[in-house]
């Protein structure tokens, strides 16, 4: 599914905001990387997030 | 009151005043006494030639009356017209054809527009069918990028689009570009014009296509445009008043008849119509002769009325058409009207009416239905807008006109429009007068579901457009199987 411009920055926001409250990354990454908007959007890329949107129809 | 009319009546018909005196004793109404036999008047004390001459005059008023709304209820069922049908779709061009063929085959969706301008680009060029696909496969990805996401704010953004040009725009008010003496509201004026759906513009236009045989014919289309615009008697006559005889005195110009194709006979027809002007006129000797009515007393006031009168009966045109002129494009000649009345000009011989248009979009709701007034809308605004210099896409607009026609009839934006029948109390509220709607919510019961976005600012929510409209689900990912 491809997601709208709206949707992916949904699904990073929740992830990162996650991730600054201090829930376990899902990938590796570097100790340099501490952002974590940056962190979520790498997640959001690499396709790792078990998160979607549910779209009525 | 009503003693006080029939007195005036019956003064206006030349009546004199102990006679009405002696009536309003019995009768009370016009119709009583025109029903009344000539023995009952005697009776009253009136001879027998005063009665008969009271009942002349009151009588054929009534009558003519009770005829005029029997000849309308036996028109009616005769306005049936034979509609015919002009929906026109152009065919497609072997190219056109091919590529649709084609973006089937690939599935790939394009819209007719993407293909036909695909295809008047790719035509004459021999490209291998190979090369055609990638074309299309392109020109569909970036279609595919250029759709609106969805959850955008469209109508936020129309508004903006619209808004900013607008506040650009002059007031000024300017002649039509090429002919003299129609006057046209431009600019800011005329958006808002559209914008409110006015019932009627203020400068009501009209453009008159030819049918195709008799486009390139000057006198045929001359003849056309003095049928339709509005000709008074002064327009085609000069009106000396005999005082001496008591009469009026039109003398027609002759080279404006024969340019206007009246003749004498016609005039004396339409203005035997006029209600002031009944049976006073006859012609003699190339003059139209209007004398005062020969059983009431002759005075300077009556003989005034009826030169006023005359000079502004109306000989030939349609209602509302003040207006035309002719004006030469490319082989044609086009008809500019100033005034509009699209049904009646549509009915006229030789117009052609698929390209036939008014300025008023109300008339092409009423004539043509709500998807032309749609487009109509469309139209307007865009014209507005470029010869004002500005360029607005089409899109924003085309929203807008969605909006204003989507129930079936043609909305306001605005208090009486859209804004104000809004289903949202808050929404509503947000709008105008607060309290107002606040109040009468709370005195009805009225229940507000927060489906908007100003109801959501109210209440201090995320509003449903843009990213506040996605809804997260939590979905465990399967490792084994992504891989």
């Amino acid at each position: 599914m491809r997601y709208t411009r709206f949707e992916k920055a949904r699904i990073i926001g929740a992830r990162s905001l996650q991730i600054s409250l201090g829930a376990p990354v899902l990938i590796d990454i570097p100790d340099s990387m501490i952002d974590p908007v940056a962190i979520a959007m790498l997640e959001f890329e690499k396709d790792v997030l078990p998160i979607t949107v549910k779209r009525d129809e | 009151m009503a003693r006080k009319d029939t007195q005036n009546a019956l003064r206006r018909r030349g009546i004199s005043d102990p006679t009405i005196d002696l009536l309003l004793s019995q009768y009370r109404r016009l119709a009583d006494i025109a029903e009344a036999p000539v023995e009952d008047l005697v009776k009253l004390g009136l001879d027998e030639d005063k009665a008969a001459n009271v009942l002349k005059l009151v009588g054929p008023a009534r009558r003519r009356k009770k005829k005029a709304t029997k000849k309308v209820a036996e028109k009616a069922p005769e306005a049936k017209v034979e509609f015919q049908e002009i929906v026109k779709t152009k065919p497609l061009t072997p190219m056109e054809e091919k590529l649709t063929d084609m973006a089937d085959e690939l599935d790939l969706k394009l819209s007719r527009r993407v293909i036909s301008e695909l295809a008047s680009r790719l035509d004459g060029h021999d490209l291998p069918d190979d090369k055609i696909h990638a074309v299309l496969k392109k020109a569909h990805q970036r279609y595919e990028e250029h759709l609106m996401d969805a959850n955008e704010s469209a109508g936020i953004l129309a508004a903006q689009s619209i808004g900013e040009p607008g506040t650009q725009m002059t007031m000024r008010t300017f002649h039509y570009a090429g002919v003299a003496e129609i006057n046209v509201t431009l600019g800011l004026p005329r958006l808002i014009e559209i914008v409110d759906a006015r019932r009627v513009p203020s400068t009501p236009l009209m453009e008159i296509h030819m049918a195709p045989e008799v486009a390139g014919d000057v006198d045929a289309v001359r003849k056309v445009a003095s049928r339709i615009e509005k000709t008074t008697l002064l327009d085609i006559a000069d009106i000396e008043t005999d005082i001496v005889n008591m009469r009026v005195i039109v003398h027609p110009d002759e080279i404006k008849l024969s340019q206007k194709d009246i003749t004498l006979e016609h005039i004396v027809e339409k203005l035997d119509k006029e209600r002031r002007l009944r049976k006073l006129s006859r012609i003699e000797d190339g003059k139209i002769i209007l004398s005062t009515p020969e059983n009431e007393e002759p005075s300077f006031k009556k003989l005034q009325l009826i030169v006023q009168t005359a000079r502004d009966a109306a000989i030939q045109g349609i209602d509302g058409i003040e207006r035309a002129i002719l004006r030469k494009e490319g082989s044609e000649y086009v008809i500019y009207t100033a005034g509009s009345n699209l049904r009646d000009v549509l009915m006229e011989e030789n117009v052609d009416p698929t390209r036939t248009t008014t300025n008023s979009i109300q008339e092409i709701y009423e004539v043509l239905g709500v998807e032309a007034a749609r487009n109509s809308i469309i139209y307007e605004a865009t014209r507005t807008l470029e010869e004002q210099g500005l360029t607005v896409d089409i899109r924003h607009i085309m929203l807008v006109a969605d909006l204003m026609t989507n129930d079936g009839d043609v909305k306001a934006i605005g208090r009486h429009g859209i804004s104000g029948r809004k289903s949202s109390v808050l929404a509503r509220a947000a709008f105008e007068i607060t309290a107002t709607h606040l109040l009468h919510a709370a005195l009805t019961g009225e229940t507000d579901y927060l489906d908007g976005v100003a109801e959501n600012i109210i209440v201090g929510q995320p509003v449903t457009l843009g990213t506040g409209a996605v809804n997260l689900v939590y979905q465990p990912k399967n490792k084994g199987a992504k891989q």
